[in-house]
């Protein structure tokens, strides 16, 4: 990676008429968890980079970590605990960053993510969030 | 606690670019870390 613009990244999704509903690290964040320890860290994990072999994963179903000019993407899908896309939409929050609108998930979703991820990381984030309030 | 509650308490919106603006920190740091 050069230098992460994860706005410019969620620009260029929306703008290419992508859907998507944030989840994760950033929705966490949108909920009001907002520190270094709970923002969208680094992978080194990588799929193949040409476009064939990334639609071929996509298609797949599975969960699939594209690493663009602009920052790590992270397609989640297929996940057990990861409500199916409409479901996800359908309960999910608009907002604005930077001038693009975003979905962001449910809190409920985004608990019953966690809880089903069951992740040191994320019984922390569970205690955050009921600490925050939400 | 409060800084929680109070983080909480703000738009969605300013939440969310400051969560953004963190984590392009983090990837510049370790992304230093990294070259060194």
């Amino acid at each position: 990676l050069t230098e992460p613009a994860f706005d410019q990244l969620l620009r260029q999704l929306r703008e290419a008429d992508v859907e998507f509903v944030l989840v994760g690290g950033l929705a966490v964040n949108a909920w009001g968890v907002v520190e270094v320890r709970r923002t969208w860290t680094s992978s080194w994990r990588l799929v193949p980079t040409t476009p064939f072999s990334i639609a071929a994963e996509l298609a797949s179903g599975r969960r699939v970590a594209i690493e663009t000019d602009l920052g790590l993407l992270d397609v989640v899908q297929g996940l057990d605990g990861v409500p199916d896309y409409p479901e996800l939409r359908s309960s999910a929050v608009e907002t604005e960053i930077l001038g693009v609108k975003v979905a962001v998930c449910s809190i409920d979703a985004l608990r019953e993510m966690k809880r089903a991820a069951g992740r040191p990381r994320d019984h922390v984030d569970l205690e955050d969030l009921d600490a925050a309030g939400n | 606690l409060q800084r929680l509650r109070k983080d909480a308490e703000r738009p969605m919106s300013v939440n969310l670019a400051e969560g953004i603006a963190l984590s392009h920190q983090l990837m510049r740091f370790t992304g230093a870390a990294r070259r060194t």
